[in-house]
């Protein structure tokens, strides 16, 4: 409760007279983290292929031309054509558009609803932390992926649905990670001075308890991105992607995997090592993130 | 693929190189199934397992088993494995369906000879021929009431049963004698039309079947003239409780093979041994009264993907009769013990349009627009470059392939071949400024002959949304070609792949004011009709089929007045008339038709084609060459 002469205002930022030192910190223990380096490089090449690449090579990835379908690479063809008689390596760039858009989201959203569960659990703890995270456990206990293929054969799938169903299995470890950074948090004495000077629990939550987790957050993030293009792409080859002529890596791989054994190996290798290359690159970030956070922590 | 989720939770406290291992490694899982795949091209089919042999190994279709013995199906559990392949092989109808590669009746393989019409055909008479149950006791005409009474108590339970059509249609049944029974109809028939479409449904039970428990009594086989005989199926309460009885006795597969009650068969084979997994044997029944069985054990082999069943054939392990897939004829050459035998089908592949729909409905109402996009349908290319060769192109309510009697010289002449000229012509000719590769609109909104007409608005944009099963990766890719095709008039196709159950449920008759009216056009893949082919299915005003609603009172009088014309034409004047016009009209667009299956025989059995079109499986006449 708040005391009637003292106005109800945000605590002035904790002073911190190493920020500029622990940024520095930061970013050079992410620098010397090569593998997230390399990680970094190879997610902006993937980007540049995805988005700045259907500019400069251009292809029809609506109406395809079947009187060349499965043709082997070549000149006029770089990476040959897919079944349904489109250039394959223009494929892989609108493919990828689709499995990073989608992937990005449904982390973005399953992490964001996660935080905000984990948060509340963490903070208010007793009899609504127990009953929050039996919800978290007995969501764990369901296999995703079986969960998804009987949501799949019930709907048909769309991009916004797929970023929602996808994100709604997203959110359980955001939850469970903030929810432990919450535990630690509200028995800080800047929580404590702020519950003094009568700041209510959301306030608190938003302001004080989420930012300071935010490490955890931003590293979970990234492994969750690479969990949901993977996701993503099981999802679409077990023909649950979206409609066409749209497609993803996982859809372009269900497809080709038809033509595979009859030798049409182009079909596949593209949107496989995309893939690999995908989420190896986020995991990479990821760790070197976890590094960089540490080394600041360490520092303050 | 669960352990890679289940683990995203644990692996938050697990050490930095396994949670990048887990990843990759479920990444890489995926491209590694496919270089498997890959790797695999270059083996080839072992030699066969049967060089001369008194048994066959048949491939169930990929995802199926037999699980419905009790020959009465429901609609809901029809499927041809179920009906045309399994139970087909014990239990035959009266009537057989099939005549080599056309679909019309064979009564030199049936157990009755041709029906004979009389009294303006107004009355049918059957006469069976001199066949026995399996138990030793003959098939006699009381059997066929027996079927029949369980017809008209449980129609609704039968898959075959059309509003209108048998029972419906039977005034009256009169046993004549042992062998022969008699039905006197509503009205007057075709007779063709009636034999093809009717009667080629009768089928005979056993009275031993005529009980509510494995060990009470029985109906008898009295076969006085006066048509009366014993048993719990002469009533209506009574035959219902015979039904659930077999019901009953049908929903308990694991007794299958032990039961006395299903070893009772007429046709040329009985059952052996049931596994719930699928995997059944059956054996040659000696007392068949048609063509003796030469192969005595059949072996139906269950899959649970095309794949496998693939990979099965490629590994030359123990499939006689099996399948490949379209993405598999490239390696049609590895399997050199095997012959290519496409299972062709009396089919259709039908796109319907929901002339109801408020926002399509009245383009789709619009003829010129129908044939234009008739005409915007490439068959001939997505038949060859889709389904290698292995399809046919279809035109209308009856199919072009095989060649029969019911098909006119209009039809037959392919009205509207693909032409994108034309169909753009049509277009420009009716108000619409096209652009090719954009959206064609509406500029002329009336309704006079160079107008867009009735309910197109100025402006009025020309695309619509398609509905399809999304398991078949060649139906997509048809579709494709036909979304390039009708963008070259401007014409946005949306694809909407659907999971069947939902495609099913979504996709129906309705009034423009209701929900379910929100589907614009629906494809259902190929369809049978029945062998004597009629408009009617697709599209009679209140037809169960009429997904679309179309309506054409024209047509609709036609239709009923052909089924009742009398004598023995094979297609009537207003039959013919009602063809030409169902297929000028466009009542649905058609789409070429692929076979049941891309059937694969083993070298040396013969028999196996021609295969039915109307999809029976007869392995009696089957055989190894020596």
């Amino acid at each position: 409760m708040a005391l009637p002469w003292l106005p109800e205002e945000t605590p002035p930022p904790l002073e911190n007279p190493h920020q500029t030192s622990s940024n520095n910190s930061f970013w050079r223990a992410f620098s010397e983290n090569k593998l997230a380096v390399a990680g970094v490089a190879v997610l902006a090449f993937i980007l540049l292929f995805c988005f700045l690449g259907p500019i400069v090579y251009r292809t029809n990835q609506i109406s395809g031309n079947i009187l060349i379908a499965n043709q082997a690479p070549g000149w006029h063809h770089l990476l040959g054509v897919d079944e349904n008689g489109f250039d394959q390596l223009g494929r892989l760039m609108v493919a990828g558009q689709a499995s990073l858009e989608v992937g990005i989201a449904a982390a973005v959203l399953g992490t964001l609803f996660g935080v905000v569960y984990g948060a509340i659990s963490g903070y208010f703890g007793g009899f609504l932390d127990g009953l929050m995270m039996r919800v978290v456990d007995g969501a764990l206990s369901i296999p995703s992926l079986l969960l998804l293929i009987v949501l799949a054969s019930m709907v048909t799938p769309s991009v916004p649905l797929l970023i929602v169903i996808v994100s709604a299995l997203a959110w359980f470890v955001p939850a469970r990670l903030v929810r432990a950074e919450g535990l630690t948090l509200r028995t800080r004495e800047y929580v404590e001075a702020s519950r003094i000077v009568g700041s209510r629990s959301p306030r608190i939550i938003v302001f004080h308890i989420i930012p300071n987790a935010v490490g955890t957050i931003v590293v979970n993030a990234t492994f969750q991105v690479a969990d949901a293009i993977i996701l993503i792409a099981y999802l679409s080859f077990l023909g649950f992607g979206v409609p066409p002529p749209a497609t993803n890596w996982g859809a372009m791989l269900s497809g080709g995997l038809n033509y595979a054994i009859a030798g049409d190996w182009w079909l596949i290798y593209g949107p496989g090592v995309a893939i690999i290359l995908t989420v190896v690159a986020f995991n990479f970030i990821g760790e070197g993130l976890r590094d960089a956070f540490e080394v600041r922590a360490r520092s303050r | 693929m669960s352990i890679f989720l289940g683990q995203s939770s644990a692996t938050s406290t697990r050490r930095r190189l396994s949670r990048i291992g887990v990843r990759a490694a479920a990444a890489a899982c995926m491209l590694s199934v496919s270089l498997v795949a890959v790797g695999s091209t270059g083996s080839s089919a072992a030699s066969s397992p049967h060089t001369a042999s008194s048994s066959v190994t048949f491939a169930e279709p990929a995802g199926q088993i037999p699980n419905w013995i009790f020959p009465f199906i429901n609609p809901a559990n029809f499927t041809v494995l179920d009906l045309w392949q399994w139970d087909w092989s014990m239990w035959r109808p009266v009537y057989y369906v099939g005549q080599g590669s056309t679909p019309n009746l064979d009564y030199s393989k049936s157990m009755a000879y041709a029906p004979v019409f009389s009294n303006k055909d107004t009355v049918v008479t059957i006469t069976l021929k001199n066949w026995n149950w399996s138990d030793g006791t003959p098939i006699t005409s009381r059997n066929m009431l027996f079927w029949f009474n369980m017809l008209k108590a449980e129609k609704s339970n039968w898959f075959n049963y059309i509003p209108g059509t048998l029972p419906d249609d039977v005034k009256s049944v009169k046993i004549v004698s042992e062998k022969t029974i008699q039905f006197t109809l509503t009205q007057s028939f075709n007779p063709t039309y009636y034999a093809q479409n009717e009667l080629q449904s009768l089928s005979v039970l056993p009275m031993a079947w005529d009980r509510t428990s494995l060990s009470g009594s029985h109906g008898t086989g009295s076969t006085v003239p006066s048509g009366t005989g014993t048993g719990l199926d002469m009533t209506t309460a009574g035959v219902k409780q015979v039904y659930n009885f077999l019901i009953s006795e049908n929903s308990k597969p694991s007794t299958y093979a032990n039961t006395w009650l299903w070893q009772i068969v007429d046709g040329p084979y009985k059952l052996k041994s049931y596994a719930v997994n699928g995997l059944t044997t059956l054996v040659a029944n000696p007392t068949y009264g048609g063509h003796k069985a030469s192969i005595n054990e059949i072996t139906f082999m269950p899959f649970t993907s095309a794949s496998s069943e693939v990979s099965s054939l490629l590994s030359g392990n123990s499939i006689d009769v099996g399948y490949t897939t379209y993405a598999d004829l490239k390696q049609q050459s590895l399997l050199s013990n095997y012959s290519l035998e496409p299972w062709p089908i009396w089919g259709n592949d039908v796109l319907y349009l929901n002339y109801n729909n408020p926002s399509v409905g009245p383009e789709f109402s619009q003829l010129y627009i129908r044939q234009a996009l008739q005409e915007l349908i490439d068959q001939k290319t997505i038949i060859k470059s889709v389904y290698d060769g292995v399809a046919t192109q279809t035109m209308g309510p009856v199919p072009l392939s095989p060649k029969t009697s019911y098909l006119t010289p209009y039809v037959a002449s392919d009205p509207y071949q693909y032409n994108t000229a034309s169909a753009i012509a049509l277009l420009k000719s009716h108000g619409w400024n096209v652009v090719p590769g954009g959206s064609s609109t509406c500029v002329k909104p009336g309704t006079a002959a160079n107008e867009c007409g009735a309910g197109i608005t100025q402006g009025e944009t020309l695309g619509f949304t398609m509905q399809y099963s999304n398991g078949e990766l060649e139906l997509q890719t048809m579709h494709l070609v036909e979304k390039s095709d009708f963008a070259k008039a401007g014409i946005d196709l949306t694809l909407k792949p659907e999971v069947p159950g939902t495609l099913f449920s979504s996709v129906g008759g309705c009034t423009s004011k209701q929900a379910l009216c929100s589907w614009q056009a629906g494809d259902f893949s190929d369809w049978t009709p029945f062998p004597f082919p009629t408009p009617a299915t697709w599209c009679q005003t209140g037809s169960l089929y009429n997904f679309g609603s179309y309506h054409n009172p024209t047509l609709d009088s036609l239709m009923v007045s052909g089924e009742h014309v009398t004598g023995s034409a094979q297609l009537s004047a207003p039959e013919a008339a009602a063809e030409n016009l169902a297929t000028k009209d466009l009542c649905v667009l058609s789409e070429p038709v692929t076979p049941y299956q891309l059937t694969e025989v083993v070298k040396g059995l013969t028999g196996v084609s021609p295969q039915d079109v109307e999809l029976p499986m007869s392995p009696e006449y089957w055989s190894f060459t020596k």
